[in-house]
Formats: structure tokens, sequence, C-alpha cells
């Protein structure tokens, strides 16, 4: 499970990263975002005993946050869970300076509860969590999109693909994966779908207009955009983004387009969005 | 009163950075985020969004005014969702920051927390 840019982190580094002297502690999105950074995949388990116990028989050790005062003067604590017995009735955490906490898990169940059930695991961009709920999976990938992991997130996006393979909002990212990383034709081949499967959405056909006049097919692109910008109006969130992709397009020079610009539809597609 | 306009001054010296990390994304092209579509409404995204541009400013500055180094706490808001960074302006002062010092263990236990979940050290090795 060694993270692409993890092999190389210093504690000095990684306390910057974390740790809030003021708080005296970490908070929990700063943990999503060291393990976004280093290109993995942070993913908010649901609230379940059950989930955690399928994590981790899948090998996966998950991050908790526990409130190990009461509820009035909380003692906020961090650890992993390593094992889950149900025979019994034991969680096994690393906690602190133990290596291997045994707790009850009545007693682990109540810590966890004080700290509303957070729960996370840390997965490759490429895995999957054994049950994966849909918005909790988006969540985690737009994650990494935000923290500007475009290669793991075009993984993300295409195992999400994987499991469902009309999913829009994967189809709409791995677009914006693979555009920032200098793939137009896998962009387009992505947006390309997205767009079949919503062709009412302006923001789809304004990214697939942007990388269409990228490919040469300025024609084509500046009449989806303009189409779109006619059943905008001004007050329509996509709208200034429509006008600003018709205007490029109009100051790139006119001319035929090649061959391979083709309307979307007619193109042959397969099921991860590459034509 | 005089905290605020620490802030305040804080804020203004952290826009420079901030400010031209927008302008960099602003002219890598006319695509739309995905974060736009990905709300279940997304009007609910877009009023988001502008939030988010805001509390990344405050967060920063609230970060920074919790000792964090203002570099690093541009970082630690350029790796959140709109989503997050609009929870965490909301709810810094009462959310839960593991391991205190005093309560528990503290750095050290995160830092190695950290470096375990991302397989810089082996966790399972350890037991």
């Amino acid at each position: 499970m060694l993270g692409p840019a993890g092999s190389r982190v210093t504690p000095d580094v990684l306390a910057s990263e974390v740790y809030t002297p003021g708080l005296k502690g970490s908070l929990q999105p700063d943990l999503l975002g060291a393990i976004r950074r280093r290109g993995l995949l942070a993913y908010e388990l649901p609230p379940t005993l059950e989930a955690l116990s399928a994590e981790l028989a899948a090998g996966h050790p998950i991050l908790v946050l526990q409130n190990l005062g009461p509820v009035s003067r909380p003692v906020w604590h961090y650890a992993v869970v390593i094992g889950a017995d149900a025979s019994t009735e034991t969680i096994t955490l690393r906690s602190g300076r133990e290596a291997r906490l045994q707790m009850p898990t009545r007693k682990f169940m109540r810590s966890w509860d004080k700290a509303d059930r957070w729960a996370v695991v840390v997965l490759r961009p490429d895995e999957v969590p054994v049950d994966p709920r849909r918005e909790r999976l988006h969540r985690a990938v737009l994650g990494l999109e935000a923290a500007g992991r475009p290669v793991a997130a075009s993984q993300a996006w295409s195992a999400v693909i994987n499991i469902w393979p009309d999913d829009s909002v994967a189809l709409f990212g791995l677009g914006n994966a693979r555009y920032s990383l200098g793939d137009p034709v896998g962009a387009r081949a992505a947006w390309a779908r997205y767009v079949k499967l919503n062709p009412g959405d302006p923001s789809g056909i304004n990214n697939l207009a942007v990388v269409l006049g990228d490919l040469g097919c300025r024609n084509l692109a500046l009449q989806l955009a303009r189409e779109t910008l006619d059943k905008l109006t001004p007050g329509d969130d996509a709208y200034p983004q429509v006008l600003d992709t018709v205007s490029t397009l109009e100051s790139q020079p006119a001319g035929r387009d090649p061959g391979h610009c083709i309307p979307v539809g007619t193109a042959n597609q397969d099921q991860s969005g590459r034509p | 009163m005089r905290g605020k306009f620490g802030l305040r001054a804080i804020t203004a010296l952290i826009c420079l950075s901030l400010c031209s990390m927008g302008f960099a994304q602003a002219a890598q092209a006319g695509v739309i985020g995905t974060h736009a579509i990905a709300g279940a409404e997304q009007r609910a995204a877009q009023v988001e969004r502008l939030q988010s541009l805001v509390a990344s400013e405050d967060v920063t500055a609230k970060l920074v005014v919790l000792g964090v180094d203002p570099e690093w706490a541009a970082q630690r808001v350029a790796s959140l969702t709109d989503a997050e960074l609009a929870r965490l302006n909301a709810e810094i002062e009462q959310m839960p920051a593991g391991a205190g010092v005093v309560t528990i263990v503290g750095i050290t236990f995160i830092v190695l927390l950290i470096l375990e979940l991302t397989g810089v050290i082996d966790i399972f090795k350890k037991i």
C-alpha cells in the first residue's frame, strides 16, 4: 500500500501538514488532506460496525475518531482499528503508544458514538470499498481532484465507472482528470459519453466544446456551444462559462474541421469512455 | 477587536498566495470542475462554490492564527472540497481535534498514524 508520494515524507513535514498547535491536535479535514496529497483515496465509511468489519476483512486498516471523555467534556482521540472479533466481542486498535489495544466492542462503540462514528478507510486510488456507496465514493474522489492529484483521480473515477458504467459524475470527473493530464482525446471520450447521458446539461457541453476546440474541431465545438448558449439566460449557473467558451472559439481561425470531428452520438465509445 | 484586526491583516497577506492560485486555475482552461455537477442540486453546488472562495481565505487565516505555518495553511485548504471548506469555516472552533498533547499523546502519535495509514510504515507488521 505504498503511496506514490508517500515514501519520501519526513515526520517534520507531516507534522506541518496535520498538526494545529492552537488546537493541540489535528482536524479531521486536515487528516483527509494529508491522505489525498499522497494520491490515496480517503473514503468516509458509513457509520456501522458492519462497515468497519467488512473493510477489516478485506485487509484495510481504518482511521477512527473516538471521544474518550464524557459528552460534556470531550477527550478527542484518533486511533486505527486493526481488528474486530465478533465471537469475543473485542475491537483491536493501534492507539497512542499501544500497538495492540484490545477493547470490548461495547466500550469502543460508546467512544465512537460520542464522536459521531467518524471512520475513514485509506485505499489505493484504483481500489474501491467493499460495499461502495455512490455518493460517499464521489466525495472521496472529488477530494483527490480538489487536492490536485489528477492521476489518482483518473484511476479512481475509472474504478467508479467499472462499478456503475453510466455514472455521470464519474464520467464528468474522468474527463476533467484526463484533460488536466494533457489527454484531450481521452477527455473528449469521457465527456461525449456524459453528454449522451445528460443531453440537457450545459456543463457537459461546455467542457466537450472546449476540448473539441483544442482538438481542432472549431466548427463543431462552436455549433454545440452556441446552441447551448441560446438555451441559457444570463442568470443560469453555466452561462458565464459557456459565453466564455463561445467567444474563445470565435477568436480561433475559421476553416474546415478535420475528419475526426464527429458529432456526439455517432462516435463509437466503449464503457470506459475511450473511443 | 484586536483579534479581528489581526485576522484581517493575515487574510490580506494570505490573499496574495491564494489569488495567484486562483488565476492559475482559471487560466488553465474554460472547463467546469466536477464539483459543479456532483451536488444533488447544481444550484446548491454553485452557491457552495462562491462561499468556498470566501471560506478558503477565512479558514487559511484561522489556521494561521492557530499556529499553522502560513504556507502549509494554504496547502491544507487547497486539499479540501468546497463542502468540507464551508463546514470547516463554520465549525473550526467547535470541531474535534483528536489527540491533544495534554490529554493523550500528541503530535508524534498523529504523525505515526498517518505514516502507517499511507503505507510508509506497514501497519500490520508491527502487531
